[in-house]
């Protein structure tokens, strides 16, 4: 066991989530127009510049140069504008090696940006669109890992023990560690002012029977998703426990879960190449 | 040594004896690799959905996703090469599971019961496996050797 207060200490140590980024996701969120986020977006060089770059991307094959960041949100519409943001916000804490989990540079943000894109078909295919704090809330569910990992790496004889008892990896983790990436990635949302809703679906995405807001369910299932895709599955994943109830509750039969699973594989490609992602 | 990397729902097939071939954290997908060593021909896809009829039009656009439309293209881009049916060692891996007391996802093992199926309609039949369970493989078949290598996650790595 850890000194829990000592872990808990490098939450502080994590830079901020960009204040900007934050501010845009709420007015996403209330479906402000876009002349209410493009002061805002102009605000941060990094956000405009991003913004520009997308628009004008060949994927976009517009036939001249967009130069404002008003001009450019019409073109891109709320659902890139949404990627667009929330990634550049989050890239930096989640892109790199976390050895703890036998993540590869670039694995656990790539399992970040499917859980998102995951978190999405499983909205679209019931209300015909993406809701923004879930995929906030998708994007960032792993994020206590970045600080768990080098726990997790000096903890993983006592946690493969505790697994091979019948034990789900984070309630392994929980118990020779004292805490486990959930709680931690709850306490790291909540310092970042983050709204209840993702703070929630971020602590319980491994036991939604405990959320109150239906996010954790979806946030489950999408995580699953990508764990069996193999984007992102680590040391860890295939040994968490899927809830049964989850399927009843998101309304899906094996034969959807395979089709959205197959649209996800397209999806994450096509986030690839517009998003640089390696 | 050369890697060539196999994304997800992709095969590469090569005769280069200095390549690698590699794909990365497997889940429930299956990796089949092919080999023949008289030619130094070798193949490996990287599927994850057993039948295509669960998506047609993915399929068309993106066959190796499949393992009914992945394993035949590879077979028949590994005989393109120069590779002969009956001198294909072939070798499976991954199709693993999260732990799913509902038994809902079980997609590994519907995946694997395809590739067996398709292997032996195809004429071929698996020399080695490693395969099921809760870990996640990953896998690189080398070229110069067939030596195929399998690196499962926590544990370590071992010949196949």
């Amino acid at each position: 066991m850890w000194d829990i207060k000592e872990v808990l200490s490098k939450v502080k140590e994590l830079p901020p989530f960009p204040q900007v980024a934050l501010r845009v996701l709420r007015l996403l969120a209330q479906e402000a127009p876009f002349r209410e986020i493009a002061p805002l977006i102009e605000l941060d060089e990094g956000f405009t510049a991003e913004v520009l770059r997308v628009c004008n991307s060949p994927f976009f094959g517009l036939r001249r140069q967009v130069s404002s960041v008003k001009e450019a949100l019409v073109y891109l519409g709320e659902k890139y504008l949404l990627e667009i943001i929330s990634r550049v916000a989050s890239r930096n804490y989640l892109f790199g090696e976390h050895s703890g989990y036998d993540l590869r540079r670039g694995e656990l943000w790539g399992h970040a940006v499917a859980c998102a894109l995951a978190s999405d078909l499983l909205e679209e295919r019931r209300k015909g669109q993406r809701d923004p704090t879930l995929f906030t809330a998708a994007l960032l569910h792993d994020i206590g890992k970045v600080i768990l990992s080098s726990y997790v790496a000096q903890a993983f004889e006592e946690i493969l023990k505790r697994v091979k008892e019948g034990k789900g990896f984070v309630e392994a983790e929980r118990e020779a560690i004292g805490i486990d990436h959930a709680s931690l990635g709850g306490e790291i949302a909540r310092s970042w002012n983050f709204p209840e809703e993702i703070v929630d679906a971020i602590l319980y995405h491994h036991e939604p029977e405990k959320s109150k807001t239906p996010y954790a369910y979806k946030v489950h299932i999408a995580n699953a998703m990508c764990s069996l895709m193999g984007v992102g599955t680590g040391v860890d994943e295939l040994r968490e426990r899927v809830r049964p109830e989850a399927y009843g509750i998101l309304g899906l039969d094996r034969r959807e879960l395979m089709l959205l699973l197959s649209e996800l594989c397209l999806r994450f490609e096509k986030a690839k190449e517009l998003f640089g992602l390696e | 040594m050369k890697q060539i990397v196999v994304g997800i729902g992709e095969y590469q097939v090569s005769n280069d004896p200095e390549a690698v071939l590699a794909t990365f954290s497997l889940g429930s997908c299956v990796a089949v690799a092919l080999y023949d060593p008289l030619v130094k021909v070798g193949g490996l896809l990287h599927l994850m959905l057993p039948e295509s009829d669960i998506n047609p039009l993915r399929a068309k656009e993106k066959p190796g996703m499949f393992a009914d439309t992945g394993i035949p293209l590879l077979l028949e881009e590994c005989l393109r090469l120069g590779a002969q049916k009956g001198r294909l060692q072939v070798k499976v891996v991954g199709g693993a599971e999260m732990l799913d007391s509902s038994g809902f996802f079980m997609i590994g093992k519907r995946n694997l019961a395809a590739v067996r199926k398709i292997l032996w309609q195809n004429g071929l039949f698996i020399m080695k496996q490693e395969v099921g369970g809760n870990v996640n493989r990953s896998v690189f078949l080398d070229l110069g050797t067939g030596k195929v290598t399998v690196r499962i996650s926590g544990e370590g790595t071992k010949e196949l």
